[in-house]
């Protein structure tokens, strides 16, 4: 390449030496020389023949690079768009699957209902409504989650302001019901506000405190510590639940559409982490938990500075 | 029919085999009916049954979608452990799905006899009890 320039740009130099010294016998001034290259127009070809080429070269070139760029970015969508699509697919297959399984449990608990309506067994009753209420709170449970889920891109694309986290906690707590399930305690508050989207932070600790209610035998508590840290603001929430054996399901925790053993037993969607974690993510915060099953979970939330 | 049915029923979703229990126990020929809300623990139970050549259920209502072990999962585990020729149990899918993927998942294994929707009915189990036992 060095050497192409450098032929390229001496080219005409050379040219116009032995046009002037070797095949004719010009004087060695300035005056001389200008006049033969005046006369000799094919100097005036060679002289711009390296600008000419070199521009085209260096335009081809450049397109060349850009037709480079723009493939390459084409394949990047490609991948994306497969994975998304996959994704997609496994969401529908998975939000038919619960939101049928929902439908499916509440009419055969009202067929029971009629049938032991009809046999007058007052007991029997009482049990199968009580199941139809739970049935019909985790369905819109699911169906909330899974809005979330779809609304999630939009949600990125939103405008983060102030929010006092104390005061948006107990307002979370009190909208969605919560407040006489769970007790919830700061006993950290190095900093009161925190910059998100109102709606990313309710998402974030509605599945939060509801996971921490669900996968509780006794009297739920949640202790949360602000922590302000040289890079940003960190978020520590443990509660005192069931726990997770963290070892063996490292990668279900933050999975979608993943059920961890002992959480089995409870209704769910499976998807609750995985949208908390979008949700960090998109903000360029990171989620990491620390459990031992049966000592509770710690959730440590991590959020840089701007 | 003097034949009297035992009964698995394997769903990780409570009110399901909660439902499908009272059904069952409508019938004159239900003798007992146990479920499962693990997978893994309705093929220990059976694997167990199989040998000690203790009495095995007569029908295993089976779901699909359950975490752990999945229905087909469970097919395949317990596919390793029978004589196909020998194996008597009859074992009906039970799910909601209608999916094109478990649809076929269904008619490539050999063991599963029929697939079967929710919510299950009366007739439907009293059809199904007819044509494989009478």
């Amino acid at each position: 390449m060095l050497i192409g320039v450098v032929f390229g740009l001496l080219f005409p130099i050379m040219a116009i030496i032995a046009d002037c010294f070797v095949f004719n016998n010009v004087e060695a001034n300035y005056t001389a020389v200008v006049q033969q290259i005046k006369n000799n127009p094919i100097h005036f070809i060679i002289l711009t023949a390296p600008i000419i080429l070199g521009g085209t070269f260096y335009y081809i070139g450049r397109f060349a690079a850009k037709q480079r760029k723009s493939n390459q970015e084409l394949i990047q969508t490609n991948v994306i768009m497969k994975e998304t699509n996959e994704l997609l697919d496994t969401f529908n297959y998975h939000v038919s699957h619960d939101l049928k399984n929902v439908l499916n449990n509440q009419i055969v608990l009202s067929r029971m209902i009629n049938k032991y309506v009809d046999k007058k067994d007052h007991d029997k009753l009482v049990e199968i409504s009580e199941k139809l209420i739970r049935v019909s709170e985790n369905g819109l449970a699911t169906v909330m989650q899974f809005l979330v889920m779809s609304k999630e891109g939009y949600l990125i694309n939103s405008k983060s302001v102030e929010i006092d986290v104390q005061a948006e906690m107990a307002k979370i707590l009190v909208e969605n019901g919560c407040e006489e399930r769970i007790k919830v305690k700061f006993t950290r508050t190095d900093y009161l506000t925190i910059d998100l989207q109102t709606k990313v932070f309710e998402s974030i600790f509605v599945n939060l405190l509801t996971n921490a209610i669900k996968y509780n035998s006794n009297s739920p508590k949640v202790e949360i510590q602000l922590v302000q840290t040289q890079d940003g603001k960190q978020i520590l929430f443990k509660d005192n639940g069931i726990g997770i054996d963290v070892e063996k399901n490292a990668d279900k925790v933050f999975a979608p559409f993943q059920r961890i053993d002992n959480a089995s037993q409870s209704e769910g969607t499976g998807v609750g982490l995985f949208i908390v974690k979008k949700l960090i993510q998109a903000h360029s915060g990171t989620i990491s938990v620390k459990s031992k099953l049966g000592e509770g979970t710690e959730f440590i939330l991590f959020f840089p500075n701007p | 029919m003097n034949q009297k049915l035992d009964f698995f029923i394997i769903d990780d979703s409570d009110v399901n085999n909660y439902y499908t229990e009272d059904l069952l126990n409508e019938f004159d020929y239900t003798n007992s009916v146990t479920t499962f809300l693990k997978a893994k623990e309705g093929l220990t139970e059976l694997v167990k049954r199989i040998q000690d050549k203790s009495k095995l259920p007569d029908v295993v209502f089976l779901d699909i979608r359950m975490p752990e072990m999945d229905g087909f999962e469970f097919i395949e585990e317990l596919e390793e452990e029978i004589d196909e020729q020998e194996f008597n149990v009859k074992i009906f899918i039970l799910t909601s799905s209608k999916h094109r993927r478990d649809v076929e998942a269904f008619e490539k294994q050999q063991i599963a006899c029929e697939f079967l929707n929710k919510p299950l009915d009366k007739e439907e189990i009293m059809s199904m009890v007819d044509k494989h036992f009478s």
